[in-house]
């Protein structure tokens, strides 16, 4: 059986289409698978950018840890205010070991982090957020992919 | 790829695409530059992209991936950051 390789290109790409599960999870109402989508759509931009073509696979899902290590970062400091403000943000929502979490860990999570003063579905509400800043740092990284 | 560009050309008229073969089997990506979208939330305009890709395209419409859709203002911005 071929070996899998992970190189920043797949990761790359892999934003993208987990970007577009996460859309799709959305319009089906899947909105925990779509939560856990959306993060790692974030981590794999930050991935393309933070790793190198001769690594082995980096099991880190930190987000922090990625951003740290990436190159993903809007030029001036107008733009990377905001960057940080929606990267922190998504860094509070999400987090990797949400897979092991039941929808109700979930919503106490984000309850916890205080981020939204609302009644009802904090998932729902939550997903809905996470697509939105994972699209912004996905596209941030697609459009710079080439330059 | 061209049938790609024709059908959201026909759609979003004036638009600028700026679309990315996919290779090695990954799927065609991009933009998709549009004064229109301005109204319009993240989803509502993705449901805009997708439906109008199914509809033109049916099946072959999943060989578009993820087309991010900005306004021209929107776009002005981004390739800035």
């Amino acid at each position: 059986m071929p070996e899998v390789k992970f190189t920043r290109r797949s990761y790359y790409h892999a934003a993208q289409e987990h970007l577009d599960m996460a859309i799709a999870l959305i319009d089906a109402q899947q909105y925990f698978a779509a939560h856990y989508f959306a993060g790692v759509a974030i981590e794999a931009i930050l991935r393309a950018y933070g790793g190198r073509e001769d690594e082995t696979f980096d099991s880190s899902h930190s987000l922090d840890y990625w951003a740290g290590k990436g190159r993903l970062l809007p030029k001036g400091r107008d733009g990377q205010a905001a960057f940080y403000a929606m990267y922190t943000e998504a860094n509070l929502r999400w987090r990797a070991n949400q897979r092991y979490m039941t929808p109700k860990m979930l919503s106490t999570h984000l309850y916890s982090t205080g981020l939204d003063q609302i009644r009802g579905d904090r998932i729902k509400y939550s997903a809905n957020r996470l697509l939105e800043i994972a699209a912004a740092i996905v596209a941030l990284g697609v459009s710079r992919w080439k330059k | 790829m061209e049938e790609i560009t024709d059908a959201l050309r026909s759609r979003f008229t004036e638009a600028e695409i700026k679309l990315e073969p996919g290779e090695d089997g990954e799927r065609i990506h991009g933009f998709l530059i549009w004064e229109g979208f301005a109204p319009l939330n993240f989803l509502e305009r993705q449901h805009l992209v997708h439906n109008t890709l199914r509809d033109a395209l049916e099946a072959e419409a999943e060989q578009v991936g993820m087309v991010f859709t900005y306004t021209p203002a929107e776009y002005d911005l981004l390739q800035a950051a």
